[in-house]
């Protein structure tokens, strides 16, 4: 009898402790169980829309330093001015982008567990390929050689982690194996988002993700496919902004989200790019008309001459700059894959229609061309003129490179000591970091 | 045996009769009194030493001794007063008085007490420290755990606490203790604060030192694994002071009042004004401020580059541009921080208490008072506590207990920039900066723009736009209350058997108020920085007003215990058993909230739009957001579930045997419930040597053998075995809210575990003219959570994770000596070493480049087979003789490529110097008595370690302003190398080299030094006459602390405490008490 009571009396006793020991402790801490704790995840755009590695952006031509602002700097940030072969961004954009990447793995390995409705579930996975195609492409300009089909099998790619276990091993996959894994995300991403436009532009969405995958195919020299996704990106959503309707009096005319932007992200701050030191390219303002309204809106000028860039599609001098995408983009890859395909007359109608909303009313003279690469040569530099400091000119060099036509050296002028960057260099490659090669053992890149 | 036990534990005083009269009779007669009242001591006990046998009272206080030829030895005890030796012999005059003097003014034996039960310090097994009211007492001061410091062994506490610009008064928190060095790598490392029976949860400032009774420190697993999951860094149990039975009332009082220093400004080794213009001259001709002076956004400059610019600029000539330089380098604008911003800070302590009992009820009731001047002018703050203790026992079967405590802080302060505070835009303030104009008005500094532009900007339409530190004042309240709510009752089931019934309530409010009014600088820059001027319309984006900051906390803390107790002897038998079990919660909720616009007379606000972008005034920059307001809500709950049992067996009372074992579960969040309750135990052994039979001599008093092992733990409520998200506010961007990943799923999740192999003895010789204890343990601490250095790969740079093992050991020495005694002159010493080292024998995270290493000294090595704090430095080939570059060695050779230094360094290339903290510490103190006068010094030291101290960079000099004075020693000329080891100017500074230089082992020194603790000079006021007017105590006495270095092996004259901050000022403290 008393047994009994004893073990009744430690029955309750361990069913109640049970209870009270299920409490949660903090409650603002959860484990991931429904829809809206995975959309808070990617919602979380200070990790995933605005900490992104400015340091290919850095090392582009697109600006100078005079030598006053350049000691100014930390001798790690004046090394990435110069192209130092140990140049580096301390980790943060491998740490960076391999978060996004964790985030991403860690939704979609969530969504089918968690209750809710098919579709709420692809755009969440949709979402979540998007960010994770991102990130992989923009490590892959960083820390991976430019992709070359010829080679692309052995050359070493990106650790590709695709579930969010800590304790898997990272390996470096091939370089093409790299590109299948971001292809494949971009294109299973487009085909979950739905049609209808966008939330907020700091939201993956379907015009992005087959922007993404424009991007990818271009360097890639997959023109084709580039083409087939620039227009599938374009006929969900074309809007370009038209210049003439911006406020050039205003200290940045561009405005943050504006009607082109169709995917929001940007660039940590970068010492290198800040708005006080950092001067245009003479070379590049060269390039722009004077009734061009980008030589304005885009720029203005220091009381010592120089000239200071104020495009940021932020709407800010004072953040990081804007590195995410914009209609325009999707244009420009049009136009470049309809020439490169030797479709010229199209590439021509594209650029025609593209560059009135750049130019003052009435101002633009449309471009016809004798010849493909007279053709290529205009989008090029067009490419420069419309994405200057978005991040894709380091891209851009590192493609152009492999073509005879548009290779270039470019050059650091610092007082009498020229520093040179020759095409296909090393040193278009940066080095992973130091700790995670201690901890991985994974191959390091020559620079 | 236990008051055996007592008799010569405190047997400190000899007191010798000398031989006098020549008559001898065979039996004397001996008279016990009380030394103050007179009266006879009707329970004393008079014991032969030759024989051990109890001498038989005639009478109350009354004996009669047979004496022969020969003069022996008789010890005299009773309770509560020290015992005596004395010795008879024939020619002893009978009858003879001896008088015992009550225990209160020397070291009482204090029983152990563990939070679960109380024992006497012969019967337990583990290890003790404590700290028993004279000692509590013997320092003055605000806080209670800082009275431990230098007191105890195997206490380390880290001193860098100390700044001039607190607010609140200081306490050292259980944080800043180490006991018995480090069993955590990462979670909480401090002790575990017991307040009585339950865990104190509230803030350690609530805690009046002079309700304090003792306060014992748990070290090894047989004293601590009853607190089983929260006792792995120790524990330390505080006890009040009680009520007691049969007492008669009794009253007191103390007060005293302390004054510190004003801070020692002039310790930070900073340029002088003239050198830092040097500094800025050079710099100037470099170019650097052209970009700063070419930014539309007007960075602030300071007064010497203005010059240069005018002089530049032609606006100024050569003389006098050097006499106003000259002029401006003679200022230190430490000095007046010092004259107007500093004060010295003086406190004050009051405290009244009442007390007492008949046979059934005991009661004492205490009021304390605290009142502060703070080091910062204008700000002041006070404490009150009120504390009650009562307890009732109607019958011999049941007691009731019940206590009572409530503590208001409450501080009124005015926010104010100290020392160190201001900043020019990205740099520290320069040193010859002037807070006073020469007409006595306070002067104006350049904070965040140039001050030609904040004269002129608006043409007069916007606010003043001057910082003014003298002026700026924003206030600031601060309201805290504890309340402690504790009863208790016991039911004596059977004799010794015992059932216990606890409960405690704890609750803490914190409430903080913070106004910056329209006039402080912080608000008359948002408004005129978002102010748009179109033509004659000025529109003011920022709301006039204050900014008006409210913050609450609020902790609610349940504690519920039954246990079972059984204490009773049977024959040789003598059991000590009790289990029970222990539920327990504590809430943590908080929230913040903060209104721009504020008009503090009627209580209005203005409502923002956080989202929204306003443009700036003038050229100030882009459209942004108002500066965000702070807005948080918190809310947290843990929970525990113990079991615990503990068993004390003593045979003979020779033999002790141990056992203890609790089992805890907590809440763990994503955890299954088996996992969350975890089983950690101990058994301990004791032998009582000096009561054996065999050990009859006359020498030894007390010898004592213990050894202990079993285990502790610790947990961290941050982690999971599953993936955890935190859900956060309002993301401005995209206007929702958010989420972190804050925990990976981590299935390995464990406790960590500490294992603890403790020995000691205790001895006593010499009738107490030499007592002390030695122990030696072994920690092993297994599963630690530590700062995992993760491969980046997976989306995490570090995490906390199960992952080192480390293993320490130590010695902890306590020897008292009493080195002189006479009718008026005593002199003590009580020497205490203490020597710990724990060293990182496993480690899973990944293992990082030789050189990430290098670092602050006092910084943990996460390096397997390393001590857990190793100093490692770059070896050091001097200066290059041509450039005075340092030189350093990579491969073999002499090598100034610091980047790769930095980078391919191996562990052959470093310098290990050693342990980065002290391997062995403690404490000599010099008790000395001469009537009523007492003197006690304490001095404590800590060696065996080594430091790195700062050096001088030229980036962080050149980018923050941050000039260490090495400046001075820099290298300059060829041959310079012989004379100096600071490198030479370089313009671009480079940081690789500035971080070899002061990474380098030239920048390491040995920690040694000797501190003078503490001084404590008390007298007794206590006459005859006073004490016919019922007056039972009167004391004053001065203190001081905080006296400085006596000794130090660095030959910089650094104080090897305080390298990079200013050491805490001299205290000094003026007490009475007086008790009826």
């Amino acid at each position: 009898m008393k047994a009994r009571l004893l073990l009744m009396i430690t029955a309750v006793l361990s069913v109640s402790c049970g209870e009270f020991l299920a409490l949660k402790p903090d409650k603002k801490m959860v484990v991931p169980s429904t829809l809206q704790d995975l959309q808070a995840l990617l919602n979380n755009t200070g990790f995933l829309n605005q900490s992104e590695e400015a340091i290919g952006e850095m090392s582009s031509d697109n600006y100078f330093l005079e030598i006053s602002g350049l000691n100014l700097l930390p001798e790690s940030t004046r090394m990435i001015y110069t192209w130092h072969k140990d140049a580096s961004s301390g980790g943060s954009g491998w740490s960076s982008y391999y978060r996004i990447i964790l985030y991403a793995n860690q939704v979609l390995e969530a969504v089918d567990e968690v209750e809710g409705a098919i579709i709420e579930k692809d755009i969440l996975k949709g979402k979540a390929l998007f960010f994770r195609a991102n990130a992989y492409y923009m490590l892959a300009q960083l820390f991976a050689v430019a992709y070359d089909p010829t080679n692309a099998d052995e050359q070493p790619g990106l650790p590709l982690r695709l579930s969010p276990g800590i304790s898997q091993r990272s390996v470096r996959a091939t370089l093409t194996q790299t590109y299948d894994q971001i292809v494949d995300d971009f294109t299973e991403s487009a085909a979950l988002l739905p049609e209808r436009i966008f939330e907020i532009v700091s939201q993956p969405n379907k015009a992005a993700a087959y922007l993404g995958l424009a991007r990818t195919h271009l360097l890639m020299e997959q023109y084709d496919e580039a083409l087939r996704a620039a227009e599938s990106s374009l006929a969900i959503y074309d809007t370009v902004l038209d210049y003439n309707t911006l406020n050039l009096h205003d200290t940045n005319p561009l405005k943050l989200m504006n009607e082109e932007t169709i995917y929001f992200s940007r660039y940590n701050s970068a010492l290198l790019l800040d708005n006080s030191i950092c001067n245009v390219d003479t070379v590049l303002y060269g390039l722009y008309d004077d009734n061009d309204i980008r030589k304005k809106a885009l720029f203005a000028d220091r009381p010592n001459g120089t000239i200071r860039f104020r495009g940021n599609y932020n709407g800010t001098d004072s953040q990081g700059i804007f590195n995410g995408m914009t209609t325009a983009e999707a244009m420009l890859i049009k136009m470049e894959c309809l020439v490169r395909l030797n479709r010229i007359r199209e590439g021509e109608q594209a650029i025609n229609d593209f560059l009135r909303k750049r130019y003052d009313v009435g101002e633009f003279q449309s471009v016809s061309f004798g010849n493909s690469l007279q053709a290529l040569s205009y989008i090029i530099d067009e490419r420069r003129k419309e994405l200057l400091f978005r991040g894709s000119r380091w891209t851009d060099l590192r493609r152009l490179n492999r073509d005879g036509n548009f290779r270039k050296p470019i050059f650091r002028n610092i007082n009498s000591e020229t520093h040179e960057l020759s095409p296909n260099d090393n040193r278009y490659v940066f080095r992973i970091p130091d700790d995670v090669i201690m901890a991985t053992g994974m191959q390091q890149n020559e620079r | 045996m236990q008051r055996y036990f007592r008799h010569t534990a405190l047997a400190f005083l000899v007191f010798l009769y000398g031989p006098t009269f020549a008559q001898q009779p065979e039996t004397i007669r001996i008279v016990i009194k009380d030394g103050t009242s007179g009266e006879l001591l009707a329970k004393a006990t008079v014991t032969d030493l030759s024989t051990r046998a109890t001498v038989l009272p005639t009478g109350d206080g009354d004996f009669l001794i047979h004496v022969g030829d020969t003069i022996r030895k008789f010890q005299v005890t009773h309770i509560g007063y020290d015992s005596k030796t004395v010795r008879f012999g024939g020619d002893t005059p009978s009858p003879t008085t001896v008088i015992l003097v009550p225990t209160s003014n020397i070291i009482e034996e204090v029983p152990v007490s563990t939070g679960y039960e109380t024992l006497p310090r012969e019967r337990v097994t583990g290890s003790f420290e404590i700290l028993d009211s004279t000692l509590i007492h013997r320092s003055a001061g605000y806080d209670i755990l800082s009275r431990l410091e230098g007191m105890t062994a195997s206490v380390l506490f880290s001193k860098n606490n100390y700044d001039p610009n607190q607010y609140t008064p200081r306490s050292v928190t259980a944080n800043q203790m180490r006991v018995r060095g480090e069993s955590s790598l990462f979670t909480e490392a401090n002790p575990l604060i017991i307040l009585d029976n339950f865990p104190y949860d509230g803030d350690i400032s609530s805690i009046n030192p002079n309700d304090v009774e003792s306060i014992t420190l748990l070290k090894d697993a047989a004293a601590a694994s009853i607190w089983g999951a929260q006792a792995g860094n120790g524990v330390v149990v505080i006890t009040t002071k009680q009520g007691r039975f049969n007492e008669p009332l009794r009253i007191s009082f103390s007060a005293n009042a302390g004054t510190y220093d004003k801070p020692d400004l002039f310790h930070l080794p900073i340029l002088s004004g003239a050198e830092f213009i040097e500094m800025e001259r050079i710099l100037f001709d470099q170019g650097h401020y052209n970009s700063v002076e070419n930014n539309i956004r007007r960075p602030a400059l300071s007064p010497a580059v203005e010059l240069f610019i005018q002089h530049r600029d032609g606006l100024l000539d050569d003389l006098q541009l050097q006499q106003q330089l000259i002029a401006m380098g003679e200022h230190d604008v430490r000095q007046d921080f010092l004259d107007h911003v500093y004060r010295q800070p003086v406190q004050q302590q009051y405290t009244f208490s009442l007390g007492g009992g008949r046979d059934n009820f005991n009661f004492r009731t205490s009021l304390g008072y605290d009142h502060q001047l703070q080091g910062l002018q204008g700000n002041r703050d006070h404490r009150l506590s009120l504390r009650n203790e009562m307890a009732f026992r109607p019958n011999d079967k049941l007691a009731f207990q019940a206590s009572f405590q409530y503590t208001q802080r409450q501080a009124k302060t005015q926010e104010r920039d100290g020392y160190g505070q201001i900043n020019m835009g990205n740099f520290d303030l320069y040193p010859y900066a002037r807070l006073l104009n020469d007409d006595g008005t306070p002067a104006s500094i350049p904070r965040d723009y140039r001050l030609g532009f904040v004269d002129t900007a608006g043409a007069g339409r916007l606010l003043d736009w001057h910082y003014r530190p003298l002026e700026d004042v924003a206030d600031r309240a601060l309201r805290n209350q504890d309340v402690i709510l504790q009863g208790g009752i016991t039911y004596a089931i059977l004799r010794g058997l015992n059932l216990g019934l606890k409960y405690q309530y704890q609750t803490g409010k914190g409430d903080l108020r913070a106004v910056s009014g329209m006039e402080t600088y912080h608000i008359r820059n948002s408004i005129n920085r978002f102010t748009e001027i179109n033509g004659d319309h000025l529109t003011y984006h920022f709301p006039f007003g204050g900014e008006y900051m409210i913050s609450n906390d609020h902790q609610q803390t349940h504690n519920g215990r039954v246990q079972l107790d059984f204490n009773r002897g049977i024959g040789n038998h003598e059991f000590n058993i009790l289990g029970g079990f222990d539920v327990r919660q504590r809430n943590i909720n908080n929230h913040r909230q903060a209104v721009y616009g504020f008009d503090q007379d009627i209580l209005i606000f203005t409502p923002v739009d956080p989202t929204e972008y306003y443009p700036l005034y003038g050229d100030l920059g882009s459209a942004t957001l108002l500066p965000v307001l702070p807005k948080a809500f918190g809310d947290i709950t843990n929970r525990y579930v113990s079991a615990f049992g503990n068993i004390g067996y003593t045979f003979l009372d020779r033999y002790m045997l141990s056992a203890s074992a609790r089992k805890d579960g907590s809440n763990l969040l994503g955890v299954e419930t088996n996992h969350r309750w975890e089983p950690l135990w101990s058994v301990g052994a004791a032998w009582n040597i000096h009561k054996e039979p065999f050990f009859s001599q006359n020498i030894i008093d007390i010898l004592k053998v213990r050894l202990t092992y079993g285990y502790s733990g610790n947990i961290d409520h941050s982690r999971s075995a599953h993936t955890i998200i935190t859900h956060r506010p309002l993301e401005l961007l995209a206007g929702r809210s958010f989420a972190d990943v804050s925990n990976p799923p981590d299935p390995s999740l464990r406790w960590e575990k500490v294992s603890t192999l403790n020995t000691g003895v205790d001895f006593q010789v010499l009738q107490g003219r030499i007592s002390g204890a030695i122990e030696a343990y072994w920690k092993e601490s297994t599963d630690l959570f530590g700062v995992t250095p993760m491969d980046w790969t997976t989306g995490f740079r570090s995490l906390t994770t199960n992952s080192a093992n480390t293993r320490g050991h130590g010695v902890d020495l306590t020897l008292r000596t009493l080195n002189m005694e006479s009718n008026v002159f005593r002199w003590n010493t009580t020497f205490v070493y203490s020597h710990n080292q724990t060293t990182l024998i496993e480690y899973l995270g990944a293992e990082r480049t030789a050189s990430s290493y290098i670092g602050a000294s006092t910084s943990k090595t996460i390096l397997a087979d390393y001590p857990l704090y190793s100093v490692f430095s770059y070896r050091w080939e001097g200066l290059d003789p041509v450039n005075g570059d340092p030189l350093g060695w990579l491969e073999g050779e002499t090598s100034n490529d610091y980047n790769a230094i930095r980078r391919n360094s191996t562990f052959d290339d470093l310098v290990l110097h050693g342990s980065g903290i002290p391997l062995h510490f403690g404490s000599l103190r010099n008790d000395f008595g001469y009537g009523n006068l007492s003197l006690s010094i304490n001095f404590t030291y800590r060696l065996g370690y080594f430091f790195r101290r700062e050096g001088l960079r030229y980036s962080s000099s050149f980018s923050n302003y941050r000039a260490h004075s090495e400046w001075q020693q820099r290298w300059v000329n060829p041959g310079d190398e012989q004379f100096t080891n600071v490198p030479s100017l370089t313009y671009p500074a480079s940081s690789n080299r500035d971080d070899f230089y002061t990474n380098s082992e030239i920048t390491v020194e040995k920690g040694d030094h000797v501190r003078l603790q503490d001084i404590r000079l008390g007298y007794d006021l206590l006459t005859s006459r006073l004490q016919k007017h019922r007056i039972r105590g009167l004391k004053v006495f001065i203190y001081a602390s905080n006296l400085g270095v006596v000794w130090r092996a660095n030959k910089k004259g650094i104080d090897p405490d305080h390298i990079r901050n200013i050491p805490p000022p001299r205290y000094y403290n003026l007490g009475l008490s007086f008790t009826l």
